[in-house]
């Protein structure tokens, strides 16, 4: 188990201040080398085991009671540009997270103990990856040292596509589209190295035009396309002939043809939007964000679902989401009505908060009087039962959110499209 | 760990076993030496308190205005010694009427070298732990049983308390417990001389000794070195010239009038001057409180009891100035007069000492247990 290759970039430094414990551990680095956070690192322990452990932080330490000290010690400020005539002693300490040991000791790294830059297994080893299947490794992206060591960083498929977990957080800053980019990555990753034609991808476009132009081609540099080979892959478009974009109804569509889209010229794609006829069973999402601590807008809610779904004949005249904004049982003459036991004043709340949806520019696709897809898609979703199916146009939400009530609806409308098959 | 201090439990229980153990409570105590024995010593090594004459070849003027020669100019200073001592008070012995304290000590001393990059390392070291008694208290047979349990126990040396004590002499102490403690201390500066006069050097690689310098060094011929004294004697008058242009001043007067840069001019110790020294300030005076902070005293070896060439002295005290960056400001009082690696050099020194909790637990008198 021991390193014998390499040199050892520094040992294991424990102080009556600052102990090493089984979750953490520090080290000081020889003198002139260098490491960066998230470099993985091996450190010699007990039963000739390592431990491996993430770079957090690196702190440079002096003997330097204060900056006073070294105020002083440039001729009290006077000397600025010579070098001192004795370097200060000082030290660069490491701290890096444990992530394991290669024999389940969990106890704290010991002082003195040597400290190695991890190599390509020994990277495999630190993050489990060594107990994936190969058949099971999905390339997650390339770790990459500031030792110039390169390891794949794997994924286990039974763990992102099921059947133990089906989950990938992926963190970062918003607005930088890296969180998009990646995800993309990753899942070009899973559809090259896995059964891909038993897997169905859905994406939500929730920013401007950024997922419409997944089939077209990417000019790449000779770098680029160095580091998709490492990992394993090709570095393809989205097969044209399996991206199916689902743009929204918008307010020219009927007169242009053209959806609801900041893509100019949009990419070939089919229109969708929401009739009231085929969207009253959940209808509840629509209003999921709205507070209702009364209990009242679930009550109106509840009544025209099981109305317009039940065929009830107070609601057979209400076909469109018009409808339903202006005529009875809800309104007369402009003048929003008793229901039921449900009081005026509640349903012209109720009526106030789905105009202010229904009349949003940004949500023509619920004036439609008919699901699109759903009509329209039949015959080539039985000849392509598995697919990547691509929602969206506008920003429906705030920066990077997916407004939950988009999210509900096209969750109906996919299902609706996978006859029921489709698991949401 | 294994206790460090195992060795000397045969030491210890021939003590127990042949005399009376008053044993300190709570095991060891730390003996605290409170005088600065640098300024003590010089006085003694210096002799006559007072000058009559210069001992350089340019004597015109009482100080000479100095440039700094940093070490990217000119590398002047490549090592520096240094030594630290801590004692412990075990217990006192008993044995026929008398007594005696029985002391550890931990002495060290380290000389380190400074590489072109300003990179310090180590370039030899010495460490020794002493038990010390005071010889005239313990019987013939005890003493030559205690040298035969710590004889051949590398790193370990049984002290007298009472002789080869330069330091308690010199300063008239009668007290065993000091005593003892100063003794460490003057096995400390046996080991700084050693290091000093064996450790092989390049010709012109200068060495730093820390404090004044001894006898030994009157007729040292080999790889140059200096000592540099923090603190000093504060006794010394210079009458220098005869005539009207007669000048007589006391140190505080000599170095009052000492400016930032400046050194004074050298003088002989003693009347023969093979050993020659001089003052230099190494910080401006405006930032500190007393005139004589900021200023260290050198002194160099001069076997051939010429008179010192005055560029040679410039080109040392340039040497010296430059040393003023960097300080342990907050990690020592004397920092203003302190030399950095000479700091460094007491730091390797110290870091090699064992802790006071694993002295209290690794020294342990090992008393019989009375059977029920």
């Amino acid at each position: 188990m021991k390193n014998q290759k390499q040199q050892p970039i520094g040992r294991g430094s424990a102080t009556e201040r600052d102990p090493n414990t089984a979750e953490k551990f520090k080290f000081w680095l020889r003198p002139g080398q260098m490491v960066n956070p998230f470099d993985i690192v091996a450190a010699e322990h007990f039963d000739g085991s390592m431990t491996y452990g993430l770079v957090t932080n690196i702190q440079h330490i002096t003997d330097a009671g204060g900056h006073l000290a070294n105020f002083i010690s440039n001729d009290f400020g006077e000397e600025v540009e010579a070098e001192p005539q004795t370097p200060r002693q000082g030290a660069n300490i490491a701290e890096a997270a444990v992530l394991s040991n290669s024999a389940d000791i969990y106890m704290p790294v010991q002082n003195e103990a040597r400290v190695y830059f991890a190599d390509e297994d020994k990277i495999h080893e630190a993050l489990g990856i060594d107990g994936i299947p190969k058949e099971r490794r999905v390339p997650a992206g390339l770790i990459q040292m500031s030792n110039g060591t390169q390891a794949v960083a794997y994924l286990d498929r039974d763990f992102v596509l099921g059947p133990e977990a089906g989950h990938v957080n992926i963190s970062g800053i918003s607005g930088l589209a890296t969180k998009t980019s990646y995800a993309m990555f990753l899942i070009q990753s899973i559809l090259q190295t896995g059964p891909a034609e038993e897997i169905a991808v859905i994406l939500l476009n929730v920013k401007y035009d950024d997922l419409l132009r997944i089939h077209e081609p990417r000019d790449l540099t000779e770098e680029e396309r160095a580091l998709w080979e490492q990992l394993g892959l090709r570095p393809e478009p989205w097969p044209q002939d399996r991206v199916h974009y689902l743009l929204p109804w918008g307010k020219q569509t009927r007169v242009t043809g053209r959806p609801n889209t900041f893509a100019d010229p949009p990419p070939p794609h089919k229109v969708y939007a929401y009739a009231l006829r085929e969207s009253a069973s959940k209808l509840d999402l629509l209003f999921s964000d709205i507070p209702d601590s009364s209990g009242t807008l679930a009550s109106i809610i509840g009544e025209i679902m099981s109305g317009i779904t039940g065929n009830e004949a107070a609601w057979r005249a209400v076909q469109t989401w018009d409808d339903l904004l202006t005529k009875p049982p809800l309104v007369q003459q402009g003048i929003p009505q008793k229901f039921r036991n449900i009081h005026a004043s509640s349903v012209g709340r109720f009526l106030r908060l789905l105009r202010r949806i229904v009349k949003n520019p940004a949500n023509w696709h619920l004036r439609a009087s008919t699901f699109h897809p759903y009509d329209n898609d039949r015959a080539g979703n039985q000849q392509h039962p598995r697919r990547s199916y691509l929602c969206g146009g506008h920003r429906p939400a705030g920066p990077g959110g997916t407004d939950p009530r988009l999210w509900g609806c096209f969750a109906h409308g996919l299902r609706s499209l996978f006859r029921g098959n489709l698991a949401l | 760990m294994p206790n460090p201090f195992q060795p000397l439990q045969k030491a210890l229980r021939t003590l127990v076993e042949n005399a009376e153990i008053l044993p300190a409570t709570g095991q060891a105590v730390t003996d605290m030496v409170t005088p600065d024995i640098e300024e003590i010593y010089d006085r003694h090594t210096t002799g006559e308190a007072t000058i009559h004459t210069v001992w350089e070849t340019d004597a015109r003027s009482l100080y000479r205005t100095i440039q700094p020669i940093p070490r990217s100019q000119e590398h002047g200073f490549r090592y520096f010694v240094d030594g630290s001592a801590r004692t412990y008070f075990i217990g006192t012995l008993l044995e026929q009427g008398r007594s005696t304290p029985v002391q550890i000590s931990q002495v060290g001393a380290a000389m380190v070298k400074r590489e072109d990059d300003g990179r310090i390392q180590v370039a030899a070291s010495r460490h020794t732990i002493l038990l010390t008694l005071e010889k005239s208290q313990v019987s013939e047979e005890l003493w030559q049983a205690l040298e035969e349990a710590i004889r051949g126990i590398p790193g370990y040396d049984l002290c007298d308390s009472a002789t080869n004590n330069t330091y308690a002499d010199i300063m008239g102490l009668h007290e065993p417990r000091p005593r003892g403690a100063h003794r460490a201390n003057w096995y400390m500066r046996q080991l700084e001389v050693e290091l000093a006069l064996t450790v092989p050097r390049e010709e012109n690689a200068w060495l730093v000794v820390d404090g004044s310098l001894g006898n030994e060094f009157e007729n040292w011929r080999g790889a140059p070195l200096i000592g540099v004294a923090k603190t000093f004697r504060r006794d010394t008058q210079f009458e220098l010239g005869t005539g009207p242009r007669a000048k007589k001043l006391n140190l505080f007067t000599l170095l009052k009038d000492l400016q930032e840069n400046q050194r004074t001019i050298v003088f002989p110790r003693g009347s023969e001057g093979k050993i020659v020294f001089w003052y230099v300030r190494i910080r401006p005076q405006k930032a500190l409180d007393y005139p004589l902070m900021g200023v260290v005293k050198v002194e160099m070896p001069n076997p051939d009891r010429e008179p010192v060439d005055s560029a040679l002295v410039d080109r040392i005290s340039g040497w010296l100035i430059a040393e003023r960056t960097v300080t342990p400001y907050g990690r020592d009082g004397r920092w203003h007069v302190h030399l950095y690696p000479i700091y460094i050099a007491e730091r390797v020194i110290r870091a090699r000492f064992y802790s006071e909790e694993v002295l209290r637990s690794g020294v342990r008198w090992p008393f019989q247990v009375a059977s029920p």
